[in-house]
C-alpha cells in the first residue's frame, strides 16, 4: 500500500500547528483531513475512515482520553497523541482510553513521521497471534517461553519474560505502569510499582549482559516503558 | 512617709496637751472613782499618741503620764517619788502599751503606704501601657510617657532620652532606665526632689518604662516586618502569576514557530536559505526550553510542583535524561551505573528534570567533544547521580552562588537563562534529595545529586 492512498485525521485547535503538521504530512505523501474540536474529530472519522488519527490531547471542547474512547469504539485505526510536558497524567489516561503511542511537543517532523509509518506498519501487518516475535536485536519464542539474543539463550525468571513477552507483544506501542502490573502480575497489583523496577532492573541487566542496550527498553518517565524495534529512530525518541 | 519626722514640735505639743487634757479628767473623776482605777485613763493618751506618731513618743507620752500620774494624784502627793511597786507597775504597762501599740500602728501604716505606692506605680504603668498601645509609633507616646513617669516621682516635668546619657546631665536629675543589665537610655527630671533619683522607687519606674520601651520597639519591628513580607508575598505572587501566564502564552506559538521550521526543512533549499531555516528551528527550541524553566521555577515558587512519589530505578531516570537530553543538543554523555542500586521513591518527572538539567548546564561548559560523564551509585545509604564535566571548574568565588536564580557563571560557554541548576536545586529539594557541587579537582565540575534510599517495601515478593 502506499502513502499516497493513506488518510490521516489531524486533530488540533491550533491552526498553525494544524497547518504545519498538515503541510509536512502532505509532502510526506499522505492525504490529511483536519479537524479542530473533538466533535468534528468523530464526525470527520465518520464521513472517511482515516488510517491513521493525530489527536492533540489537549482540546478546548473535549478531555482527549474521552475522544480516544469514542473512536475507540468503532474505529481500528491507530491514534497518535500530541502532548506538551507535564501532561503525563493525561498521557496515561488517553492510553488506557486505547491511544497507541504519544509525541511531546516540540517534536521534529522526521520524529513525528517515524511514529506514523511504524503505526501504520503495525496496523498493516496486523500481528497477534504470532509464536515468534522478532525486533532485531531480541528473539522471543513464545510457546517455548525463551530468549535469544543472536543465537544466545538469555536466561530469565517466569516474571521477567512475562514482562518482556508483554512489551513485545504490544509491538512498541507505549504499556503504561498499570498495564505491566495488571498483565504480569494480576488486577490486584495495580500499585505495586517496586515489582515493576526491580524485575523491569534485572531483566536490562540480563540483556545487557548479552550486549543489548539499557534503552531497548525504553523508559517513559510517568508514563511507562516501550520496547523499541529494530526499524525505529534511536535518536528520535519523547 | 511616717508622720514621726514631719512635724516633730507639733507633735510634742499635742502629745504634752494630751497627757494634760487626761490629767484634767482623772482629777475631775478622782472624787467618784478610786485614784489607781482612773489612772487607766492616761492609756488613752498613750494609745492615741504611739498610733498617731510612733514609738518614741509613745514613750516619751508613757513615761509623762506616769510621772503626771505620781505626781499629781498619787501619795505622796506633788512629789515624783513613787512609794509603792504597784505605782512601777501601773508605768511598766503605760511603756508597754506604747511599745505595742506603736508598733502596730507603725506596721498598718508601712503596709498602707506600701499597698497606695503599689496602687500608684501599677496606675503608672497601665497609664504608660496605654501609651504604647494606642501610639502606633513609639516616638510620639515617648514624650507623654517621660512626662507622668516624672510627675509620679514628684517632679515638675520630665522626659525619655533613648540612648547614652548626655554628657551635660547632672547627678541626681536623671533616672537610668535599664532591662537586665541593658542601658537604653534615661528618664531626665525637672524640678525633682532631691535624692528622689536615687530612689528606690525611681529605679523601679526606670525599670517599668525600660518594659514598655523595649515592648513597643518590638511591636514597632514586628509591625515592620509584617508590612514588608506581605509586600514581598504580593510581588512574589505577581511575578509567579506572570510567568505562568506568560510561559503558557508563549509555548503554543513557539512550537508553531517550531513545527513550521522543522517543516521546512524537508523543502529544497540552498545553504544560505537552510541556515536561516536552521537558525528558526534551533533558536525556537532555545526558547521552547528557556520557557518550560520559566514555567518550572513558576510552579516551584507557588508551592504547585508537589512531588508525587513512586518507586524509581535511579538507572532509568539517567536513561531517559540522556535520552532526552540528546533530542535537544548535542550532548555526548558516557553512563555509568553501579550494579545493585536501591530503589528511591521520588516523583520521577521531577527526578529527570533535575536530571536533564544537570546534563544541559555540563553540556554547557564543556568543551566541543568532550563527553558529560553522568555515574549512579550508592553513598551511605543514599544513592548518588554524578554529573561531571570537563571543563574550566566552578571558581571559588562563583560556588556560593551557582544555585542561584538567574545566576549565570562567568565561565564561557553559551549564554543561559541562569535556571537550570536553580530549577534543578528547587526540584531536588522538594523531592527529599540534595545537590553539592563536589570540590574542585582541577578538572571541571562535578555536581552530584544525593537521594535517601528507601527501605524495601514490605510487598508481595515475586
Amino acid at each position: 500500500m502506499s502513502a499516497g492512498e493513506q488518510r490521516i485525521l489531524v486533530v488540533d485547535d491550533e491552526r498553525p500547528i494544524r497547518r504545519a503538521l498538515e503541510v509536512t504530512l502532505t509532502k510526506a505523501g499522505y492525504r490529511v483531513l483536519t479537524a479542530t474540536t473533538g466533535d468534528e474529530a468523530l464526525t470527520a472519522a465518520a464521513l472517511t475512515p482515516p488510517d491513521l488519527v493525530i489527536l492533540d490531547l489537549m482540546l478546548p471542547d473535549a478531555d482527549g482520553a474521552d475522544v480516544c474512547r469514542q473512536l475507540r469504539d468503532w474505529l481500528a485505526a491507530p491514534i497518535l497523541l500530541i502532548s506538551a510536558v507535564g501532561e503525563e497524567a493525561d498521557k496515561i489516561r488517553a492510553l488506557d482510553a486505547g491511544a497507541d503511542d504519544y509525541v511531546t511537543k516540540p517534536f521534529s517532523p522526521g520524529e513525528l513521521l517515524a511514529r506514523c509509518r511504524a503505526l501504520l506498519r503495525r496496523a498493516a501487518g496486523q500481528k497477534g497471534g504470532e509464536a515468534v516475535i522478532d525486533t532485531g536485536q531480541l528473539r522471543i519464542d513464545l510457546p517455548r517461553r525463551m530468549v535469544t539474543v543472536s543465537g544466545e539463550e538469555v536466561r530469565l525468571t517466569p516474571t521477567e519474560f512475562d514482562l518482556l513477552k508483554a512489551l513485545a507483544v504490544a509491538g512498541g506501542r507505549p504499556l503504561t505502569h498499570q498495564m505491566l502490573l495488571r498483565t504480569v502480575w494480576g488486577p490486584g497489583y495495580a500499585d505495586e510499582m517496586h515489582l515493576l523496577r526491580v524485575n523491569m532492573g534485572r531483566l536490562r541487566d540480563k540483556l545487557q549482559a548479552e550486549g543489548v542496550e539499557r534503552g531497548a527498553i525504553e523508559t517513559l518517565t510517568g508514563v511507562g516503558y516501550r520496547l523499541r524495534e529494530s526499524g525505529s529512530d534511536p535518536e528520535r525518541v519523547p | 512617709m511616717s508622720a514621726e519626722g514631719r512635724s516633730q514640735p507639733a507633735a510634742m505639743v499635742i502629745a504634752a496637751a494630751s497627757v494634760a487634757a487626761c490629767t484634767v479628767v482623772v482629777a475631775l473623776l478622782t472624787p467618784t472613782v478610786p485614784v489607781r482605777s482612773a489612772g487607766v485613763f492616761y492609756l488613752v493618751a498613750v494609745l492615741a499618741i504611739s498610733s498617731i506618731y510612733g514609738l518614741w513618743l509613745g514613750l516619751a507620752t508613757s513615761l509623762v503620764s506616769a510621772l503626771a500620774f505620781n505626781f499629781f494624784f498619787l501619795p505622796p502627793l506633788h512629789t515624783f517619788t513613787i512609794s509603792s511597786s504597784g505605782d512601777w507597775l501601773a508605768l511598766a504597762a503605760f511603756a508597754l502599751a506604747a511599745l505595742v501599740t506603736s508598733q502596730l500602728a507603725a506596721r498598718e501604716r508601712a503596709e498602707a503606704e506600701q499597698a497606695t505606692r503599689r496602687a500608684a506605680e501599677a496606675e503608672l504603668g497601665e497609664r504608660l501601657a496605654t501609651l504604647i498601645a494606642n501610639g502606633s509609633q513609639l516616638q510620639t507616646a515617648l514624650p507623654p510617657l517621660g512626662r507622668q513617669a516624672a510627675r509620679a516621682l514628684g517632679a515638675r516635668d520630665g522626659g525619655v532620652h533613648l540612648g547614652p546619657p548626655a554628657p551635660s546631665a547632672k547627678a541626681g536629675r536623671a533616672v537610668p532606665i535599664e532591662l537586665e543589665g541593658r542601658r537604653l537610655g534615661e528618664l531626665r527630671l525637672i524640678d525633682a526632689p532631691g535624692g528622689v533619683a536615687e530612689s528606690a522607687d525611681a529605679a523601679r519606674i526606670g525599670r517599668i518604662l525600660a518594659g514598655l520601651i523595649v515592648l513597643g520597639q518590638e511591636r514597632e519591628q514586628r509591625l515592620a516586618n509584617e508590612v514588608e513580607s506581605e509586600a514581598l508575598r504580593r510581588s512574589n505572587e505577581l511575578t509567579t502569576a506572570l510567568l505562568r501566564t506568560v510561559s503558557h502564552d508563549f509555548r503554543s506559538p513557539l512550537t508553531a514557530i517550531s513545527t513550521a521550521a522543522e517543516g521546512l526543512r524537508f523543502a529544497e533549499l540552498d545553504p544560505d536559505e537552510r541556515e536561516l531555516v536552521d537558525t528558526i528551528a534551533e533558536q525556537s527550541g532555545r526558547l521552547s526550553r528557556l520557557v518550560t524553566n520559566l514555567l518550572d521555577l513558576s510552579r516551584l515558587e507557588s508551592g504547585a510542583a508537589v512531588p508525587a512519589a513512586e518507586w524509581v530505578d535511579v538507572r532509568d531516570l539517567v536513561d531517559a535524561a540522556v535520552a532526552d537530553v540528546r533530542t535537544g543538543a548535542e550532548v555526548r554523555a558516557e553512563v555509568e551505573h553501579e550494579a545493585d542500586l536501591p530503589l528511591v521513591r521520588v516523583d520521577a518527572t521531577q527526578l529527570q528534570r533535575v536530571l536533564v538539567n544537570l546534563l544541559e548546564n555540563a553540556a554547557k561548559f564543556s568543551p566541543a567533544g568532550e563527553p558529560v560523564r553522568i555515574s549512579a551509585a550508592t553513598r551511605g545509604g543514599r544513592v548518588t547521580v554524578s554529573v561531571a564535566d570537563h571543563g574550566p571548574g566552578v571558581p571559588d568565588s562563583e560556588r556560593a552562588h551557582i544555585f542561584r536564580p538567574f545566576y549565570r557563571g562567568a565561565g564561557g560557554g553559551e549564554p543561559g537563562s541562569g535556571l537550570g541548576l536553580a530549577i534543578a536545586k528547587g526540584l531536588a529539594t522538594a523531592n527529599g534529595a540534595t545537590i553539592t557541587l563536589e570540590p574542585a579537582d582541577g578538572s571541571g565540575a562535578t555536581l552530584t545529586v544525593s537521594i535517601p534510599a528507601a527501605p524495601a517495601p514490605e510487598g508481595r515478593p515475586r
